[in-house]
């Protein structure tokens, strides 16, 4: 930056022939004012002016995709001399350190990255993270992974389901699941297979293999195999249960399967969670992927959902809402840093 | 989810949220309008990526990025190359993308460079330093390996795409897209409006009608020179060229014409991509024009002006720069479509993210001579000077592409279109349709 303030300053010292001027400077770039001010402090000091004004110097910074142009324009009665240096502009933020995660008393931040995560689960006093390459154990300082195979190319919008009991895990993926183990070390088998996920409790439902969704041919013990609507993830409620249909809709089943209505305008991704005072549904509101998004905790009664509390708000959309029984995992994706972050979510009753 | 939308668009463009639902949807047909009337399917045309793609591609920044090779090393100052082919890639056809299929595509898009195969990875020897290769070959895509198979294409009219479901980065949420193409601008907005089609291009005076009702707007950047251009042979006198230069008033045809979209300029790159357009005067001198006007003789102060009426704004824009000829003392007829016109309206289009190379393509697209390489912004800047010397060609603005989205449309991740106009629509879903169809 300063280099080419420098040379700029002395090529139009040698335009102007080292006579007097007036300079004004004007930044139309991303630089930062403190840099566009050094920018003109080493250009004044270089050029030097002597003398009355001969000439008119209009001395701007300006920028293209790569680089931070000087353009000096001298004016001396006829057409503008133009002289220009650059240089190249600094690592995109993408590449910027790292935004301390934010943790509110409602949620507990279980992991964070770069890459998509896809569910995150405790496994002892460590933490398993899924996302589209691999399954991360995290123990304190202490990391590893195993890579996930990829038979075949993941869909878009992909999604994941991953459940730790003891020491081993399951992770399920479109058209594939994976089986491993973290003792006596990180272990992981993978396969192709239409294997239905686990969608809460005692309830399998089979995922599209290439799409992100529930086909809605469920499994569920007690209660035998259902078919319903397509839908993009399901909250049991004691004996109910709420599907957040692909269509949009988000439906109430009664303890016997039958409709009992629509729960209102919910986003796509919604869990059951069992609470001390009863079970409650979370649900995230119909927003778009672009913007943040929050959690927002519903009773069922009567058939109908009611909100049970304050919603949580998050600093982007949320692509990952799973139950964990006592508690959800969420993973959203903060639209400032551009990192994604797992949350064990533990609302508490009544809030 | 981002849409990339370039100043000053922002206050209108909005994604449209509608329903309930955050996730995309899979399944639909995206109906889409447009100008164009490609007599082939042009490989370098907007809806190219949809079909093609290359080795590596450009990010929003012009870095080069991974797309058919994930990776890459270069030794011997960069005059050996070694590009890993991403693996699993199927052509349309079904079969594997292979390194030798990669080689010979590349040996007839490259001449003069020495391309082989080494297992799976192509590899390409040059005697000199070949730093731009990069560049090369994010600008040639071969491979017919993209999100979308080219189902019917009726050149003028129609073209059809069903989604690939086979595509390395995913199966796109669209189960087929279909283009109309040669439509008016004026039917395009009618046909959004009517919902008879999800994306139509729209003009600039016509952005705020193609917002109403939860519509979005797109546009790319300033990538559209709309320039007046003489005809070989006419005009031979540079005063009568120049005196029309200077009288034209490009504010008042960004601000009113224009809607102030895109940037009024006397530069052939526009100032995003050069950063430099601004130092081209781009005020009147009407003073000068008509002094330079009277220093000729009254039969050469005549012109004729013509356009092509699917030109954005063309017929207005001829129009206001006669009006502006004639307060020069220039006599300026105009007319649309006219063979034997002195000076014509023409929209030529910036195709690369590499400054010098786009300057190369416009010299090209506008009959000029090529300029030399340019390894530094001064250099480039003087071969910009050096082309608009003479004024053969009058640079007026640098427009976006525009486009007009029915609420229905969503954008998962990406620009649904690029800096430069490409159509990325593979990340593109549709929100209920009317038929109510499951994803």
């Amino acid at each position: 930056m300063g280099g080419a303030a420098r040379d700029l300053a002395r090529s139009v010292a040698a335009a102007v022939q080292h006579e007097g001027c007036t300079l004004t400077v004007r930044n139309v770039s991303s630089l930062a004012p403190g840099e566009a001010t050094e920018v003109r402090r080493v250009f004044e000091s270089e050029l030097k002016p002597a003398g009355q004004p001969a000439a008119d110097i209009q001395l701007t910074i300006s920028e293209n995709l790569s680089q931070f142009l000087l353009v000096a324009e001298i004016r001396r009665g006829g057409e503008p001399q133009v002289l220009l240096e650059s240089w190249p502009r600094a690592p995109s933020a993408a590449e910027a350190p790292d935004a301390a995660p934010r943790v509110t008393l409602e949620k507990k931040l279980l992991w964070e990255q770069d890459q998509p995560i896809l569910d995150a689960a405790p496994a002892g006093d460590a933490i398993l993270v899924l996302d589209a390459a691999r399954v991360l154990w995290v123990q304190g300082a202490a990391r590893q992974s195993v890579a996930i195979p990829a038979a075949h190319a993941w869909p878009r919008d992909l999604r994941g389901r991953l459940q730790a009991s003891g020491a081993a895990f399951t992770a399920w993926l479109p058209g594939t699941v994976c089986r491993g183990a973290v003792q006596p070390g990180l272990s992981l088998e993978c396969h192709e297979s239409l294997e239905p996920w686990l969608l809460g409790p005692g309830a399998l439902a089979s995922f599209s293999q290439a799409g992100n969704f529930f086909h809605g041919h469920i499994d569920v013990e007690p209660g035998g195999v259902h078919e319903l609507p397509p839908f993009y993830s399901a909250a049991p409620a004691g004996d109910a249960w709420v599907f957040a249909g692909a269509d949009g809709r988000a439906r109430i089943y009664t303890s016997t399967w039958e409709l009992a209505g629509d729960a209102g305008q919910w986003g796509s991704d919604i869990a059951g969670i069992k609470t001390p005072c009863g079970p409650r549904i979370l649900a995230t509101r119909p927003a778009s992927l672009a913007e943040p998004d929050a959690i927002q905790p519903y009773e069922l009664a009567g058939g109908a959902a009611h909100p049970a509390g304050r919603a949580l708000e998050f600093p982007g959309p949320i692509t990952a809402l799973w139950s964990a029984g006592n508690s959800a995992t969420v993973v959203t994706h903060d639209l400032q840093t551009g990192r994604y972050a797992a949350y064990s979510l533990a609302p508490a009753c009544g809030a | 989810m981002r849409l990339t939308v370039w100043l000053p668009l922002a206050a209108l463009s909005v994604i449209a949220v509608c329903g309930a639902a955050t996730r995309p949807h899979y399944g639909g047909t995206l109906r889409v309008e447009t100008r164009a009337t490609p007599a082939a399917f042009d490989p370098t045309a907007p809806m190219a990526p949809l079909v093609f793609e290359a080795l590596v591609r450009l990010d929003e920044t012009g870095a080069p990025q991974p797309c058919l090779a994930i990776s890459w090393q270069h030794e011997g100052a960069s005059r050996r190359w070694q590009f890993n082919l991403r693996p699993a890639v199927k052509l349309h056809d079904g079969s594997p993308l292979t390194a030798a299929a990669v080689v010979s595509a590349l040996q007839a898009a490259l001449p003069g460079l020495a391309i082989n195969a080494n297992g799976d990875a192509v590899v390409i020897r040059a005697e000199h330093g070949i730093s731009a290769l990069l560049l090369d070959l994010a600008h040639t895509a071969f491979a017919g390996t993209g999100p979308f198979r080219l189902g019917a294409f009726d050149a003028g009219r129609r073209a059809t795409f069903a989604a690939n479901e086979d595509y390395w980065g995913g199966r796109p949420f669209l189960d087929g897209i279909e283009v109309q193409l040669g439509r008016p601008l004026r039917d395009q907005l009618v046909d959004l409006e009517l919902g008879k089609t999800d994306i139509a291009e729209v003009a600039p005076a016509d952005l705020r009608r193609a917002s109403e009702h939860g519509r979005a707007v797109w546009s790319s950047a300033a990538v559209n020179l709309l320039a007046l251009e003489f005809a070989p042979g006419r005009a031979h006198d540079a005063r009568l060229r120049e005196a029309l230069a200077l009288a034209i008033d490009r504010a008042a045809m960004h601000n009113v014409l224009l809607q102030k979209q895109g940037e009024a300029t006397a530069a052939l790159l526009p100032q995003w991509l050069s950063g430099y357009a601004f130092a081209f005067p781009a005020k009147p001198d009407l003073a000068r024009a008509q002094s330079l006007a009277g220093s000729l003789p009254a039969a050469a102060r005549a012109l004729t002006l013509t356009y092509d009426p699917a030109v954005r704004a063309a017929r207005a824009l001829a129009e206001r720069a006669a009006v502006n000829a004639r307060d020069a003392g220039l006599a300026v007829q105009v007319a649309p479509q006219n063979a034997q016109a002195d000076v014509r309206l023409i929209e030529v289009r910036v195709r690369s993210l590499d400054p010098a190379r786009a300057l190369a393509g416009l010299a090209e697209a506008l009959g000029l001579e090529a300029p030399p390489p340019a390894a530094t912004a001064a250099a480039l800047y003087a071969s910009e000077r050096k082309l608009l010397d003479g004024y053969r060609v009058i640079p007026l603005c640098h427009l976006p592409d525009l486009y007009g989205a029915a609420s229905r449309v969503h954008i998962f991740a990406a620009p649904a279109i690029t800096r430069l106009g490409d159509w990325r629509f593979d990340n593109i879903w549709l929100g209920a349709s009317p038929s109510g169809t499951a994803p």
